[in-house]
């Protein structure tokens, strides 16, 4: 076992959390994202608007109440320590949790639009060629909806990555354990390191350019290579 | 040998409703007539299973398919009922062949080759290209080779024809004509445009406002609709070749033993002696004369019996019998008196060898 | 407006002189400006009205003592979270002895000190610790002979389940137990919090550091840590006593051999103009009588030394 620095392990920390959620966001939200998409009733609505609530609670509101909520004195905690035999607040795990109710509307939303544009045309065709539903999830679906995979995913981690109000109230701080880089972020310019600070601010603001550009990157490729195809069909006739 | 379709369903939705009560025996390909809105895209999606919101009980072959008071309903994946739609929809994201090995994968128990197939439907130069670079008329091809390879028990075409400019059209037809035929697959093919299922169909059914108000043989039936307003009358007919001309370009169909009918036809199509031409004439190009017309431009002169009269404001519709066939023209009411016809009167009728419409030939 | 746009550009082609040309262009813009600035006026105002800052007068205060006093605004008051409750159930008898409007601004200390680098409008600067007060006079944002201890902190161990049950180990269970067993325990971080520091200080003391600083939750400031423990989500912590007095809640006081003594220092900033009413307020706060006040609410007199090695 390497002995990682204590911002390096902060960083360590950080990619799993943002790791961990973004793959069971990925998991949650899809058929979150699928449902809301071909759903019809006035439900629609209403669950729309609590999957975006993250997008304006102040994340110290949402840290707030799921601290109460994790507590051992409260429900959820207690259902947790007797089905796991830990401790829910302060844990990886409650971090974890908070992360994916934090960026859930990064997840959900890019996919139901992606799902929403899709419409039924190509899911009907599937259908009268005798393909179930999952079979056309895993070949019409995800194929045409890769790009907001993509960018769903991008935005979780990102967005995990730069927490800090949710991970401040539930966390405690723990090395290894709960302490992010964002918290290391906030720790080195109380105690004046400064220097260490800038590094981390840094490199932080580096990777999430990285990141964001590769999104974008990702998402305009389709509508160059459609532009190419349209002026291949015009000369053809 | 035949396959039978049941249907007894009931559908309401807004102010649309479709109430049919009917079985079909499904030789060949059946036709569906019907103006927009008269039903008959929803019959269709009822029958492949897309369609939920209408009640009732669909068999097909006995198997049922559908059960609303029994609360049986087969997803349309499990049918093995398969459906060229309008818009073709094949998948963007897969190349031709792509699209042709979805459906071919999916088949349990393939007995069709996918080569074969794919020289049936004339597909072997586009096939590695990316969908979205064919022509629409290719794309309907590929739609259909697609719909074949997934060997379904039935096969329903809704209007496949619409998007196509008319070249792709008659190449379409006589595919699918071909198809049927090689495969002997059950067909169901829907339009609001006789022309089409005039050539096609070996049966017709017509929907009028969401119930069926004709169904039997195609000449039959569109005889009958003759005496409705629903389509403009005609006479149609399914006659072997006894001669090709090549100079004039004609061709000479049988139609007793007695008399010929000549039409037009494309030096490009190869027909031999013996095949079996659709051809329809409509009653406004057949004229009247009751003396035997000698010298006259008009090619085609049959004798007939006039059997019946109708008339409706200034037209008067006339059923004529010449042998076997029955035959209907139309002429003016001033034209009817002028001549003093009467039942069982012996005429002439003429019409040009243009005015015998094949799909060659017709401008829909 | 496309209209009124044209106009201009016309009268721009035009050789009349340049001043009519600005008149005309700054008129013009200064009609479509109107309408933003109004909406953005009025936002400001209502942010203003309801900005609220601990100001502890009552409106018939404010009005008689407006008319008393001859300057408007009021001393601003900087003054750390952890002291600001206090402070404000103080000041009440400051404005009135005084008869000076009092304005109190309640933050991390942290937050204050980067506000105070930068140009924030304060008077007085009540830190939770020494450290930020000395670096604010080494930066000459404070005046050097204004530094003064105001108070001094003290720690205390709490736990909620003690108001419950009413049995609270002595303080000698109490280290024993938490060598042995595996519980957490909450502190402020002591990097960056005054308490934590002491807390630490605490837990070596007593030789605990070394088994317990694996299972440590720390807060970033005191006040987070008692909102930790408060919460029960951890059992047990360190927090200030000033805390618990105030809160009505028994804990275990730590003898004050134990950790350096928390030492709570002000300033008068040099960018006040209020030096003499600043003096005034911390003449006040420094009073025998404002300290044994103190003294209630769970702080040390700062006549009270304390030598650790």
């Amino acid at each position: 076992m390497i002995d990682l620095s204590p911002d390096n392990l902060a960083l360590l920390t950080t990619l799993q959390m943002a790791f961990v959620s973004t793959v069971i966001l990925m998991i949650i939200g899809t058929p979150l994202a699928w449902a809301l998409a071909k759903m019809k009733s006035r439900l629609k609505v209403l669950i729309e608007a609590i999957v975006a609530l993250p997008l304006v609670l102040p994340p110290t509101v949402l840290g707030f109440y799921l601290l109460i909520a994790f507590s051992p004195q409260s429900l959820p905690g207690q259902i947790w320590q007797q089905v796991t035999g830990q401790q829910l607040a302060f844990s990886f795990s409650a971090i974890v949790i908070g992360s994916i109710i934090y960026s859930l509307p990064f997840v959900v939303q890019p996919l139901q639009k992606s799902f929403e544009q899709l419409g039924d045309d190509l899911l009907e065709a599937g259908s009268v060629l005798n393909a179930g539903p999952i079979d056309r999830f895993f070949n019409i679906i995800l194929p045409m909806t890769k790009a907001s995979f993509i960018t769903a995913a991008s935005l979780a981690f990102a967005h995990t990555v730069g927490e800090f109000g949710v991970v401040l109230m539930i966390g405690g701080n723990i090395p290894g354990e709960t302490r992010v880089l964002s918290m290391a972020l906030f720790d080195h310019v109380e105690a004046f390191n400064y220097q260490q600070a800038h590094i981390l601010a840094a490199s932080l603001m580096i990777s999430a350019l990285i990141l964001l550009s590769i999104i974008y990157l990702l998402n305009r490729q389709p509508s160059a290579r459609n532009k190419k195809i349209v002026d291949k069909t015009s000369s053809c006739s | 040998m035949s396959n039978t379709l049941s249907l007894n369903i009931k559908c309401q939705r807004h102010s649309f409703k479709l109430s049919i009560n009917q079985l079909i025996n499904l030789d060949g390909i059946l036709g569906i007539l019907g103006h927009s809105g008269s039903g008959k895209t929803t019959l269709l999606r009822s029958i492949s299973g897309l369609n939920k919101e209408c009640s009732g009980i669909i068999k097909f072959n006995d198997k049922v398919l559908m059960d609303t008071k029994l609360k049986q309903f087969i997803a349309s994946e499990k049918r093995q009922i398969s459906m060229v739609f309008q818009d073709a929809r094949l998948f963007p994201h897969l190349s031709v062949h792509e699209n042709l090995l979805f459906a071919a994968k999916r088949c349990n128990k393939p007995k069709l080759n996918v080569d074969d197939i794919i020289e049936l439907t004339e597909l072997s130069a586009l096939i590695y290209k990316p969908v979205t670079q064919i022509s629409s008329g290719e794309k309907q091809r590929v739609a259909l080779a697609r719909a074949i390879l997934s060997e379904p028990k039935l096969l329903l075409l809704d209007e496949p024809l619409s998007a196509l400019d008319n070249k792709s059209k008659i190449a379409l037809l006589a595919l699918l004509k071909k198809v049927n035929q090689r495969l002997k697959l059950p067909m169901i093919y829907v339009s609001h445009h006789l022309e089409e299922l005039q050539q096609l169909a070996d049966d017709l059914l017509t929907l009028n406002k969401g119930e069926v108000s004709h169904y039997g043989k195609i000449h039959q039936v569109i005889h009958q609709l003759n005496h409705t307003e629903l389509i403009k009358q005609q006479t149609s007919l399914s006659l072997p070749i006894c001669a090709i001309d090549k100079k004039y370009s004609l061709l000479s169909l049988q139609l007793n033993e007695q008399q010929k009918i000549q039409l037009p036809y494309l030096q490009a199509t190869n027909l031999k002696h013996g095949d079996v031409i659709r051809c329809t004439i409509f009653a406004n190009d057949i004229s009247i004369s009751i003396n035997e017309p000698i010298k006259s431009s008009i090619v085609n002169k049959l004798q007939a019996t006039l059997v019946d009269i109708i008339q409706v404001d200034h037209q008067v519709l006339l059923t004529l019998q010449c042998g076997n066939q029955s035959f209907f023209a139309n002429i003016s009411a001033f034209s009817f008196d002028r001549l003093k016809l009467v039942k069982q009167q012996q005429v002439y009728m003429q019409f040009k060898a243009s005015a015998v419409h094949t799909y060659n030939s017709f401008t829909c | 407006m496309l209209n009124k746009l044209m106009k201009i550009k016309q009268s721009f082609g035009e050789k009349s002189d340049g001043k009519t040309n600005l008149v005309l262009s700054l008129n013009h813009l200064a009609k479509l400006a109107f309408l933003p600035t109004i909406l953005l006026l009025s936002i400001s105002l209502i942010g203003f009205s309801s900005y609220s800052s601990a100001d502890v007068l009552s409106s018939t205060q404010t009005l008689q003592n407006q008319q008393k006093k001859k300057i408007a605004s009021p001393l601003r008051i900087a003054v750390a979270t952890n002291f600001s409750p206090t402070l404000a159930s103080l000041i009440k008898d400051f404005e009135q002895q005084k008869n000076i409007k009092v304005q109190l601004i309640s933050s991390a200390t942290g937050t204050l000190f980067q506000q105070i680098m930068h140009g924030a409008p304060f008077d007085v600067f009540l830190s939770a610790d020494s450290l930020r007060p000395h670096l604010l006079i080494q930066q000459k944002k404070a005046i050097k002979w204004s530094l003064k201890t105001y108070t001094i902190g003290s720690v205390s161990f709490w736990s909620n389940t003690w108001q419950s049950t009413k049995k609270i180990p002595t303080l000698e269970q109490l280290v024993t137990s938490i060598a042995t067993s595996r519980q957490r325990i909450a502190i402020a971080n002591p990097n960056i919090a005054p308490y934590g520091k002491a807390a630490k200080e605490v837990l070596e003391y007593n030789q605990l550091w070394q088994s317990v600083s694996g299972r440590l939750i720390t807060g970033i400031n005191i006040g987070q840590t008692f909102q930790q423990v408060r919460s029960q989500a951890i059992n047990l912590g360190i927090i200030a006593k000033s805390q618990l007095v105030q809160n009505k809640l028994i804990g275990i006081d730590i003898p004050t051999q134990q950790y350096q003594a928390i030492e709570q220092q002000l300033v008068i900033l040099t960018s006040s103009r209020k030096r003499q009413q600043a003096q005034q307020f911390i003449d006040f706060l420094l009073a025998p009588a404002t300290q044994d006040k103190l003294s209630e609410l769970g702080y040390r007199k700062i006549t009270d030394t304390n030598e650790k090695q």
